[in-house]
């Protein structure tokens, strides 16, 4: 579902990822773990199109996001670690905008923001302006926005966050449904509890390069995801 | 403490109008890219206190040369004073609104220990100093012709600068008030912004009122000077006693001035710090309007962008006072030509000559005149830098990024279109053009029109800024709005120029034929670089 293959991209002289390479398969939640700068989100962003990159290539379903960047835009939904969403527009006008861009139809949008808005309880407030909401209910609301358009590859990079915990345990179990139902999640995030229950493969970044990935108890190996990940800090500070 | 919070409020002025950049260009301006910015800046702003100082100087050196050899130097410093409080007060009212009201980091600053008194004042006082650049653009001139032309003693000049850095205190006085009344009136209503934006125009509207009819107003001043002079004094009297305090060297009234503006300013800091917190706190959501489920309706993309736009701009009155100006000139010149035709005429023939070369030229001149209004319609200058954080989300949308200037482009257009036909068709039946010449009352503004869609949208790919934490810093402080704003008139200057030299050897209407082939070739032009650079540079912004 999504291949990165030789991934580079800088900032500068800087290297914020640096050859990586990972494979998503249709049916997988793909964990992404690293410290703050280590080059998750930037990996999320190239991925998603947003990012132009200078060498390595990255194919959504086996289309390249370099050269048909709206064919692979089109399958992928993508949550950022900021719900920075559109406040002059209320709640429903906004889901309503990303139908329309997406090009759903009338009756799928109905019944998905019918579906998902009720699920994270925010049919109520769709009327109300966006400046209004709080940190929470935007992140429902791109979640909603992101589910839309039934994507075939999610990229969320913390989506946890800001979630109360019925509706981060309602997402989880979306998350799960969309994978069982051929779709793939690649997500970042620094709840390694979450990603250890959640994740059926696991990546961890240093410093823009890969260090450790593969099936979770794999990288796990008996231990815990908390301890793996502090040995590896603790071997990048030595 | 409290200094350090007036450094910070200082400091993100000062950086609100240096900085700007996007990311590919966050990092890398410096050397000859920086220097050549603080040059072009520093040429700007000498440029803008030059011309400013100039004009505002020949406004008073007018009533200096009739008032001071009348001895009625009072009644000039009594003009100075009002003309401060009032560009102080449409000049700060809003800033007040946001900066102390509504201000974002005052749940951060309330969070630390500093008393609320303190992150009051540094807030007043950042204002304060809004306030007393604009009091400059007046009190500097005024100063210098009234000193050099009246030759007084040095205490004059003393109590002219007492009294004039005490002047808008009384301004941000009367501020803070309104500010918090709007602030109270709008809190109620779903429609903030709509409110806002009629209170705006509602300023803007007696602002307009008083600049066309200065010159009346400057003359009847003259004629009856004493008698008016007199009037105001019982109406305003702080303005009173500050001509009479600089004009007499009188102590008595600089003291009653000081009094006019240190205690109301005092009272108003010492009852609104009294509430800061609870101002500060209130939630300010308004009443809750209940979701029900409607049909919905589906669209394009691009329609879904263009609606987007159109959100933005419809809800934010300062993209609306800044932006679309030209829309609202437009329209009261619509009708005021058709209530006033004869008095235009008689104005503009006044003005300018109506004939060339035994030939009638006033159907060029209008439309001129109304392609210079569509000049100030320049929505796209600023629309990509409010994209701000929402930047990314937009890049991650299975749409072209030609798509997203479109949008932005027809908004433009679809703001400026209805005021420019009604305008023209208003001068056409008012000035009985013919129905060619008519028909290019529309055609050549429309043509400008879009020209400026256009030049707006280059513009502000070519310097956008992402990093504002107020949209007003994108919609008035960005180069892009400047280089849009001024750039667009001297390029419009330009065929218009030519037009008028035309004249010699064309008719009126192959003129202003070649006018509009002239402005839909640049939109060519222009818009062939969006779509193929413009892309470009969208996907590395």
């Amino acid at each position: 579902m999504l291949k990165i293959t030789n991934l580079t991209k800088t900032y500068g002289a800087k290297k914020a990822v640096d050859d990586l390479s990972l494979e998503i398969r249709a049916g997988e939640i793909y964990g992404f773990i690293g410290h703050n700068g280590a080059g998750k989100t930037t990996t999320i962003k190239a991925c998603c199109g947003i990012l132009p990159f200078e060498s390595g290539e990255i194919l959504v379903n086996g289309i390249s996001v370099k050269k048909e960047p709206l064919k692979c835009k089109q399958q992928i939904a993508y949550i950022p670690d900021n719900p920075d969403i559109y406040d002059f527009m209320t709640g429903i006008k906004y889901l309503n905008f990303i139908a329309d861009v997406y090009g759903v139809s009338k009756a799928d949008r109905e019944s998905r923001i019918k579906k998902y808005a009720d699920l994270f309880e925010l049919t109520g407030d769709l009327a109300q302006p966006i400046n209004s909401y709080s940190h929470g209910m935007r992140q429902k609301l791109a979640v909603i926005a992101s589910l839309t358009h039934e994507p075939k590859l999610m990229l969320l990079d913390e989506p946890f966050v800001g979630l109360d915990p019925k509706a981060a345990h309602i997402l989880k179990g979306l998350m799960r449904e969309l994978c069982n139902a051929g779709g793939a999640i690649f997500f970042s995030t620094h709840v390694l509890e979450v990603a250890e229950k959640l994740c059926d493969k696991i990546a961890i970044i240093k410093e823009g390069r890969l260090v450790i990935y593969g099936p979770t108890a794999d990288v796990t190996a008996n231990r815990s995801l908390e301890n793996v990940f502090l040995e590896l800090e603790e071997e990048r500070d030595l | 403490m409290l200094k350090q919070l007036i450094l910070i409020r200082l400091s993100a002025f000062w950086d609100s109008m240096m900085r700007g950049r996007n990311r590919s260009q966050a990092k890398k301006t410096s050397g000859m890219a920086g220097a050549g910015k603080k040059l072009l800046i520093a040429v700007f702003a000498v440029y803008i206190v030059a011309s400013l100082g100039f004009s505002v100087g020949m406004m008073f050196k007018q009533m200096a040369d009739q008032l001071v050899p009348m001895n009625l130097g009072w009644i000039y410093f009594l003009y100075l004073a009002v003309a401060v409080l009032l560009f102080n007060f449409v000049g700060s009212i809003f800033a007040v609104y946001s900066q102390i009201y509504d201000a974002k980091d005052n749940d951060l600053l309330l969070s630390m220990p500093i008393p609320p008194r303190y992150i009051l004042l540094s807030r007043i006082l950042s204002v304060l100093v809004l306030n007393y650049i604009y009091a400059a653009i007046f009190a500097l001139p005024a100063g210098i012709v009234y000193f050099t032309t009246a030759r007084v003693g040095v205490l004059h000049v003393a109590f002219f600068v007492i009294a004039t850095l005490a002047l808008p205190l009384l301004a941000v006085s009367v501020s803070c008030l309104v500010g918090w009344l709007i602030g109270l009136i709008t809190i109620h209503f779903k429609r903030k912004n709509l409110i806002s934006s009629f209170f705006m125009l509602l300023f803007f509207g007696f602002y307009m009122v008083f600049m066309m009819n200065f010159n009346t107003y400057l003359q009847r001043l003259l004629a009856n000077a004493e008698d008016i002079g007199r009037t105001l004094s019982r109406a305003l009297p702080p303005a009173y006693s500050y001509g009479m305090a600089i004009a007499q060297a009188d102590v008595m009234h600089l003291l009653l001035v000081l009094a006019f503006c240190v205690i109301p300013f005092l009272i108003v800091y010492l009852v609104l710090s009294k509430s800061f917190v609870k101002v500060a706190t209130t939630k300010k959501g308004g009443v809750k309007v209940a979701y029900v489920e409607k049909e919905m309706k589906t669209g394009t993309a691009q329609t879904a962008l263009l609606k987007k736009e159109w959100a933005r701009f419809s809800s934010l009155p300062a993209y609306i006072m800044n932006s679309a100006l030209g829309v609202l000139f437009e329209i009261l010149l619509a009708g005021y030509v058709l209530i006033n035709a004869d008095k235009v005429l008689l104005m503009v023939s006044q003005a300018i000559p109506l004939n060339y070369d035994g030939r009638d030229i006033l159907p060029l001149g209008i439309c001129l005149l109304l392609g210079l209004l569509s000049v100030m319609n320049f929505t796209t200058a600023p629309a990509l830098s409010l994209e701000g954080k929402n930047l990314q989300l937009l890049q991650s949308l299975p749409v072209r990024p030609i798509d997203i200037f479109n949008a932005k482009i027809k908004l433009n257009i679809y703001v400026g279109l209805p005021s420019i036909v009604i305008s023209g068709v208003a001068c056409w039946i008012a000035f009985g053009l013919t129905p060619v010449q008519g028909l290019f009352a529309v055609l050549l503004p429309a043509a400008v029109q879009s020209f400026i869609a256009v030049f707006g949208m280059f513009a502000n790919i070519l310097l956008p800024r992402f990093d504002w934490r107020n949209e007003t810093v994108a919609i008035k402080q960005s180069a892009s709005v400047l280089l849009t704003m001024f750039g667009g008139v001297a390029v419009f200057a330009a065929p218009a120029v030519l037009g008028l030299w035309l004249l010699k050897m064309l008719s009126v209407e192959a003129i202003l034929a070649i006018l509009c082939a002239v402005f839909a070739l640049l939109t060519a032009g222009i818009y062939q670089f969006i779509r193929t650079k413009g892309q470009d540079k969208f996907r590395y912004m």
